[in-house]
């Protein structure tokens, strides 16, 4: 004969599924923390890029061959070699 | 009161049922709707458009690639009322004229673009002003860093970085890369919360080009300096690798800065070396005894009569500079008998010329990986008259672009095989693969291999002492050449009277082509002579590109250049005799590249604008000769401690 369960079963029952709804409100707040950080680390990532960038256009500005040759003339007192100071390392 | 207990139950419970009526409808009838509205409000779907890939040199030096930017728009109806108290700001702030800037802050439109393409930097400038109604939206601008340099073969993008010409539109499908899409949330501050699918930068691809950037720098510093030097209207240099058909370099003046590309006219943008053509004139001749000794219709030393410099052909008479009597074959390409050609053209016969120009490429596109290529002009010779013939034979009324005449010449340097030209090597993908690679592509055997050796010897002729171009010669290393001088069309009808293009196109070291370097310019007012104008700008590309390349000279041609651990070398001697300071260069009368200023520059010119400029500048100067000046030194100096200028001027073609 069925019997109805008892006071424990439906304190057990209420337990768990309070932990269930717990458990889910946690894993939700680490989703949406997470989904921050993600965010976060995104745009530190875009904006070490864009650093990246602008140290790429100043570092090929700077080693340029026009602007190399400018500084080697003015700076330097240099010019293309004649044949003769031109040694070849075999 | 049992019966008001009785009405207010039923009341709530008439009130429950419509909740829960309402609740189904919203549930179950709008569920998709309303479901829908709600992701609206916190997802967002956002299209990633990848970072347009980057164009670098053989070596990997960056010569175009994107970065991000934003670009600034208005909703001028939600700008505050003292809004033009910040147009002098933001004019300031975004370089622009603060007329635009006004024009822009007062449109009746709803959404005006106020700059695209920011950088970073100078936008937060403009964000941090927090002026209401003025945004900005995430994008991508392009960057080419070098500037001016190779921008013809580059090309240039549009605001949404779309290619419009040059390697930027040719591969446009590759560097534009994928579109991908990423799906997130945000929170009720639009902060992004969460960002699924697409979270990885897209692929994109990297062109490598044949390009070297130190060479292509050579050529256009040179060719500017020629062509602002002999006041012509333009010029174009191309260099190539003829074991290979790479092109190395690819200068042309006028140029552009593909970063403001709309800063200058569709003349200066044009890639030349492709799209426009011109008669070749005497270089020409180098292909007419190519073929006339592959066809075995000539020998070298085959007698040529010239005729004194005058000869008839039907109604008209052929000129040649200077008058000759009897030249061999070799003769008449290095004094560039136009009368000798036109006899070696009648030897071999119209049929076999048109045959021959065909096969080396002229009237039909080289099939370069370029936009715009167009074919020249080789009419067909059944058209052609004995005049017609005639006026081929010294590369009149025959049209070529200076990549067909280039690609010609490279056969003749690579044992008569004629290749298709390219100046993309590879396109990789941001995982190494290679998805695209360019590499030799033999189109024909134009000419016998023997036959190429043959005319590479009679065209070191050409630059040897007494040849048109001996301007070109380089010390140590054996150099074959020819000049060339053509007359351009008038648009009026016939050929100008002054408008000329001089011309030298020339491959070095001779016995083993590393280099086929064509220098063009496009109506010099100084000296028209293409040995006068063009050949030196060979000279100067070539040596410098040779010692850049590490080539060895020639045997046997008194090189100079010295090879570490030889018998020869010496540091001693390297420490003391080839000490170089700038005044000892200068002094020593080699001043092509250094302590020669716009001032003292008086190459090209003829004596009296030698003279003139001499005279303007309160300078001294002694000339011999007569045409135009070909070399200068400062040999002495007066009492008083002043230089003087010792001119060499000659004539010629």
């Amino acid at each position: 004969m069925w019997k109805l369960p008892g006071w424990g079963t439906y304190g057990v029952l209420t337990a768990v599924g309070l932990a269930l709804v717990l458990s889910h409100l946690w894993i939700r707040l680490q989703v949406v923390s997470t989904g921050y950080a993600l965010a976060d680390t995104r745009q530190l990532i875009s904006a070490l890029q864009e650093e990246h960038h602008a140290l790429t256009i100043e570092w090929e500005a700077a080693t340029a061959p026009s602007h190399l040759s400018q500084l080697a003339g003015d700076r330097l007192g240099l010019a293309v070699p004649r044949p003769e100071q031109i040694v070849i390392l075999p | 009161m049992s019966r008001r207990i009785g009405l207010v139950a039923g009341m709530l419970g008439l009130g429950l049922l419509l909740i829960i009526a309402r609740l189904v409808h919203l549930t179950v009838v709008q569920r998709d709707t309303l479901a829908q509205r709600a992701a609206g409000q916190y997802r967002h779907r956002e299209t990633v458009t990848p970072q347009r890939g980057a164009i670098v040199d053989r070596n990997g030096r960056r010569l175009a690639f994107s970065v991000g930017a934003e670009s600034l728009y208005v909703h001028p109806a939600k700008l505050p009322a003292d809004v033009d108290n910040m147009i002098p700001v933001l004019a300031h702030y975004l370089s622009l004229p603060a007329q635009q800037v006004d024009a822009v802050l007062r449109s009746s439109k709803p959404f005006v673009w106020l700059k695209r393409g920011v950088f970073p930097q100078e936008a937060s400038q403009i964000k941090a002003l927090n002026v209401s109604g003025l945004d900005s939206k995430g994008t991508q601008r392009r960057v080419y860093p070098y500037r001016t340099l190779a921008a013809s073969l580059l090309g240039f993008v549009n605001v949404d970085a779309q290619g419009l010409e040059g390697i930027e539109k040719a591969y446009d499908r590759y560097l534009l890369g994928p579109v991908s899409h990423t799906l997130g949330e945000r929170d009720g501050r639009q902060r992004a919360i969460l960002i699924r699918g697409g979270a990885q930068p897209p692929e994109t691809f990297r062109v490598r080009l044949t390009l070297d950037t130190t060479l292509q720098y050579v050529a256009e510093r040179e060719l500017e300096r020629a062509v602002r030097h002999s006041r012509a209207a333009a010029g174009s240099v191309i260099i190539l690798d003829p074991q290979t058909f790479a092109i190395l370099a690819l200068a042309q003046v006028p140029t552009f800065d593909p970063n403001t590309p709309g800063d200058f006219p569709p003349a200066a943008r044009r890639n030349r070396v492709i799209s426009d053509y011109y008669e070749p004139g005497s270089t020409l001749k180098a292909l007419l005894v190519a073929a006339a000794l592959d066809a075995k219709q000539v020998n070298e030393t085959d007698p040529i009569f010239c005729e004194h410099g005058a000869y008839r052909v039907g109604g008209h008479t052929i000129h040649d500079v200077h008058p000759y009597g009897e030249l061999s074959v070799d003769g008449v390409l290095t004094k560039s008998s136009n009368i000798g050609a036109a006899k070696i053209g009648e030897r071999l016969g119209k049929e076999h010329y048109y045959d021959y120009l065909w096969a080396f490429g002229l009237g039909q596109k080289t099939s370069v990986d370029l936009p715009g290529e167009i074919s020249g002009d080789l009419p067909s010779f059944q058209a052609w008259s004995r005049i017609k013939l005639v006026t081929a034979s010294f590369g009149q009324g025959v049209a070529v672009t200076p990549l067909q005449l280039a690609c010609a010449y490279a056969a003749l340097a690579n044992e008569g095989m004629l290749m298709r030209p390219y100046v993309v090597s590879e396109i990789v993908s941001s995982t190494g693969e290679v998805v695209h690679a360019n590499g030799p592509t033999p189109i024909r055997q134009v000419i016998q291999s023997e036959t190429a050796q043959r005319i590479r010897a009679l065209l070191e002729h050409v630059v040897a002492p007494g040849g048109t171009g001996r301007r070109a010669h380089i010390q140590g290393f054996r150099v074959a050449g020819k000049t060339g001088t053509s007359q351009k069309h008038d648009p009026r009808g016939g050929y100008s009277e002054t408008g000329r293009i001089a011309s030298f196109i020339g491959m070095v070291p001779a016995e083993q082509p590393r280099l086929v370097i064509l220098a063009v310019i496009d109506e010099p007012k100084t000296a028209t002579y293409g040995g006068v104008v063009a050949a030196p700008v060979f000279q100067a590309i070539a040596r410098q590109s040779l010692a850049y390349l590490g080539v060895a000279g020639s045997a046997g041609e008194g090189t100079d250049i010295q090879w570490a651990g030889s018998p020869q070398f010496s540091t001693a001697k390297l420490s003391t005799e080839s000490a170089f300071s700038p005044e000892a260069y200068s002094a020593a009368g080699d001043d092509s590249l250094v302590g020669r200023s716009e001032a003292d520059d008086f190459i090209g010119l003829s004596l009296r604008a030698a003279m003139r400029k001499a005279s303007a500048n309160g300078l001294q100067i002694v000339a011999r000769g007569s045409g135009y000046v070909t070399d200068q030194r400062i040999r002495n100096k007066t009492q008083t401690g002043e230089a003087v200028y010792e001119l060499r001027l000659e004539a010629d073609e």
